[in-house]
């Protein structure tokens, strides 16, 4: 009803200070003689109260600023060059927690599941338990595996050295994202299905470090700007964190 | 305003450009990446600034210009939970148990509003924005920021009703309101 919807229009300006002092004084009137008007305010009055308390800026904290422009700012609108990197990002992002120490916006921020999550999930799961299939080229070709993929997410392919880590380079595959190239180096370990190393072009992705996990697989991506980097595997929280840091030493 | 002092005060504002970007994109990835294109678009830009010119709502309207940009670009409307977010970033172990189921209903709630909801109430109730200033955010008249306000919060408490009586309060995707 338009009279109803009305007023709690102006209940609601009245709870936020916004009324002028005629109306204000002609809401008062109201609320000296309603009781529901006054069980209206004082609902508007908790949900303020409770939104506040529910997003307090500390949850929020932390990162920094980025680097002051060498020339104009980036040029157009778009937050993510491709959309399908941006929502390869997101995909990876199962619910995050950031927490790499140096990362531009390591605070605690995460992404609920999306398709491109499953999707991600989904290649991970098939190709890490297609042992006799695991790769499409062998470690033995790492000059081939380096002068294939590269070209196709436009950066020079490094094979990081996991085995501190107990993983043992197998090959690579190529793995199409809605017909966009992923570069996928495998490993494999003794005590558990296969580690994938993914790289994906997306100019745009944040540089912040985020974590994920869901029914055991674990997700760590970052960016640098030009690319971003995904770890994937079942292993818990610390372990992937290491595997990550000998992957960030050598790329 | 000079660029040191300018950096310092955008600096200061990260925590709430980001809790605006989750308000808005519903995603963590989407706004941290849209808070870091916004500063990238402002900084060296502090001499646009009038002196009286909020800085916060300056960047509150930078950030929902490129966030409209942006979806118009995509074509597509994605929304992920921020009650998702909240859910793996950790409760506040000071606050009792009641207080957290209390607030992370309000932050379900929240999250099931449209974005349009969202934005309003987050930049009124929580950040403390007049309506002027948020007409002038979300590109609105004053007149619709406050019919927004009233039916996000009629929405917000309908919600939080059904949640305290035991009724399954559905998370579904953000609609226009």
């Amino acid at each position: 009803m338009a009279g109803t919807d009305d007023r709690d229009v102006r209940l609601v300006a009245y709870a936020d200070g916004e009324l002028d002092e005629d109306a204000a004084r002609a809401v008062e009137a109201e609320l000296a003689t309603s009781a529901e008007a006054r069980r209206l305010l004082g609902i508007h009055r908790e949900t303020a109260s409770l939104l506040k308390a529910a997003f307090p800026e500390s949850r929020y904290a932390g990162g920094s600023l980025p680097p002051a422009p060498a020339g104009r700012a980036r040029p157009g609108p778009h937050l993510l060059a491709r959309p399908w990197a941006g929502a390869v990002a997101a995909s990876l992002l199962l619910g995050c927690i950031g927490y790499g120490a140096g990362s531009l916006w390591p605070a605690p921020i995460a992404a609920g599941p999306s398709r491109m999550l499953a999707e991600i999930a989904e290649y991970h799961a098939l190709y890490s338990r297609e042992t006799r299939h695991l790769v499409e080229a062998d470690a033995s070709e790492a000059e081939h595996i380096r002068a294939w993929l590269g070209p196709k997410v436009g950066r020079a392919i490094a094979i990081p050295d996991l085995s501190a880590a107990g993983l043992t380079f197998a090959g690579a595959r190529l793995v199409a994202l809605e017909g966009q190239p992923v570069a996928a180096l495998m490993y494999t370990r003794p005590d558990g299905l296969p580690v994938a190393f993914c790289i994906l072009s997306a100019p745009a992705a944040g540089r912040g470090m985020l974590q994920a996990e869901r029914e055991g697989v674990g997700v760590a991506s970052w960016g640098d700007g030009t690319h971003r980097y995904v770890v994937v595997g079942e292993a818990p929280p610390e372990r992937l964190r290491h595997w990550v840091g000998l992957v960030q030493r050598q790329i | 305003m000079a660029d040191e002092s300018f950096r310092q005060a955008l600096t200061r504002l990260l925590p709430r450009l980001r809790r605006f970007g989750m308000t808005l994109t519903g995603s963590g990835t989407d706004a941290d990446e849209l808070v870091q294109t916004t500063c990238e678009r402002v900084l060296g830009r502090a001499g646009q600034l009038r002196d009286d010119t909020r800085l916060d709502a300056w960047l509150y309207a930078v950030m929902r210009n490129l966030w409209t940009s942006e979806l118009r670009r995509r074509r597509i409307r994605r929304h992920e939970g921020i009650e998702a977010a909240e859910a793996v970033a950790g409760e506040d172990g000071a606050a009792r148990t009641e207080d957290r189921m209390t607030l992370a209903a309000v932050r379900r709630a929240m999250d099931s509003l449209p974005e349009e909801q969202r934005a309003v109430l987050m930049l009124v109730c929580v950040d403390g924005l007049s309506y002027r200033d948020v007409s002038a955010i979300m590109d609105i008249p004053i007149g619709t920021v406050m019919s927004r306000l009233s039916r996000a919060r009629q929405d917000l408490h309908a919600r939080l009703a059904g949640e305290a009586d035991g009724k399954v309060t559905p998370l579904r995707p953000a609609r226009r309101g």
